[in-house]
């Protein structure tokens, strides 16, 4: 069975990422099946067409191709996602360090930083995470599947690298749900 | 800021009340533009956060602490260590007053405004991550626009949601009848989480098999958000054997 014609079928419905486990189980194919048919339905939606196969956050999604931004913006006017200096600061050192609780991420900035951080909890691009094992236990933050997906990043191992560290977060990366 | 006057009086007796547990507090009278009165309503006042730390001088106090150390250092180290404590708080939640606020969200900055100090190690990443949110702002999806989902603050492994439903449905089937509640005694979640995890072990196990048999419904309920909580925070772990939901200590 050619699987490009279902997969494109399955992944134009699809409203997130779909990882190639879940494409495999919609289409009762295996993981090397589907990827294979990712390959071939990618390389004919770049040579033809307004649509690309992107991957991020975990999985595959149909996307509109970039050189069409401006014509896709007239027509679906979409909300400008801005982010101020101040809660970029917090949102990379929540990127680099999570799970962190606000007092180490204050201590890194210098600054209070719960306005930034109840930003991004608003934003779905910051999550509680658990209580750190400390006097007080303070809540724990780290970053969401919705940031991987606003970032255009695949996984926190694409995350650009801090002055000569690896892009991957140090120690207690938490498995995203 | 105005200066602060602070006296004591070495003949009067210890103040039992205090923050952090400290028991006997030395009688220090403070006089300032900010604050009138004692030491333990001063701390009070901060610990309420009605007072602005800031408007308080806080070098006279710390020698008063000082004096009275010096003073009578042949007390009992009880009082001597809560005068160390209530110090060392007074001094603290000073600190944090005067770190720097972050004013409101601003207004993006026009692009010649020359560049501002960055936080140390992080200023490339921070801008790379600009670029990443332009880049990623080139592409469109078909559900753009739509609330991005809540993202379950628990980690499930490969269980889901609908497991965790039907293990708690199997569990309120068998449920006792809610008793009518004459006197309402409240509950603590974390009592019941202590009960959870205690009945809980190593081995994975179905709910069924966990939850007490003479449970009512609202018993039910609770011990099922208490396991949640307990999932949460990685207390305890859930697996799926053979299409059910079976759960075990972390």
């Amino acid at each position: 069975m050619n699987l490009v014609p279902a997969l494109e079928a399955v992944l134009f419905v699809a409203e997130a990422p779909m990882t190639p486990e879940d494409l495999a189980t919609a289409l009762g194919a295996t993981r090397a099946e589907v990827l294979d048919a990712l390959e071939r339905l990618g390389d004919r939606m770049e040579d033809t067409g307004g649509l690309q196969i992107v991957r991020l956050a975990g999985g595959f999604q149909i996307a509109t191709k970039p050189e069409h931004a401006e014509h896709v913006a007239r027509a679906s006017k979409p909300t400008a996602r801005r982010f101020s200096r101040s809660v970029m600061e917090v949102l990379a050192v929540v990127a680099y360090r999570q799970p962190v609780t606000l007092a180490e991420i204050e201590a890194i900035r210098g600054v209070q930083s719960d306005y930034g951080v109840r930003q991004l909890v608003e934003r779905r691009l910051v999550r509680e995470a658990g209580r750190k094992q400390a006097p007080g236990r303070p809540m724990l933050y780290a970053t969401t599947r919705q940031f991987l997906h606003e970032f255009n990043l695949d996984s926190l191992a694409g995350l650009p690298p801090i002055d000569g560290e690896s892009g991957d977060p140090l120690q207690g990366i938490l498995t995203l749900a | 800021m105005s200066a602060s006057l602070v006296v004591f009086d070495p003949a009067a007796p210890p103040v039992a009340t205090g923050p952090a547990g400290v028991q006997r507090l030395p009688v220090l009278e403070i006089e300032s533009e900010a604050y009138r009165g004692s030491l333990g309503g001063l701390l009070e006042c901060a610990r309420l956060r009605r007072i602005d730390l800031r408007e308080v001088a806080i070098h006279p106090i710390c020698e008063a602490y000082v004096a009275y150390l010096l003073e009578f250092q042949d007390r009992d180290l009880e009082v001597l260590g809560g005068a160390l404590t209530v110090l060392a708080y007074l001094v603290e939640r000073k600190a944090w007053a005067m770190l720097p606020v972050p004013e409101a969200e601003p207004e993006p900055l026009p692009e010649d405004t020359p560049e501002l100090p960055v936080i140390g190690g992080f200023g490339e990443a921070i801008d790379r991550l600009f670029d990443l949110a332009a880049e990623r702002q080139r592409f469109a999806f078909r559900a753009q626009g739509r609330e991005a989902p809540y993202e379950m603050p628990i980690t499930l492994g490969e269980a889901r949601l609908g497991d965790l439903a039907a293990a708690f449905e199997r569990v309120l089937r068998r449920a006792k009848p809610d008793v009518p509640i004459v006197v309402y005694q409240r509950r603590s979640l974390a009592e019941v989480m202590r009960h959870v995890v205690r009945d809980l072990d190593a081995d994975f196990r179905s709910l069924d098999d966990v939850a007490p048999a003479d449970a009512t419904r609202t018993d039910c309920v609770w011990w099922f958000l208490a396991l949640l909580e307990l999932i949460r925070l990685r207390q305890a772990r859930v697996r799926v054997v053979d299409g059910l939901a079976r759960f075990a200590r972390a």
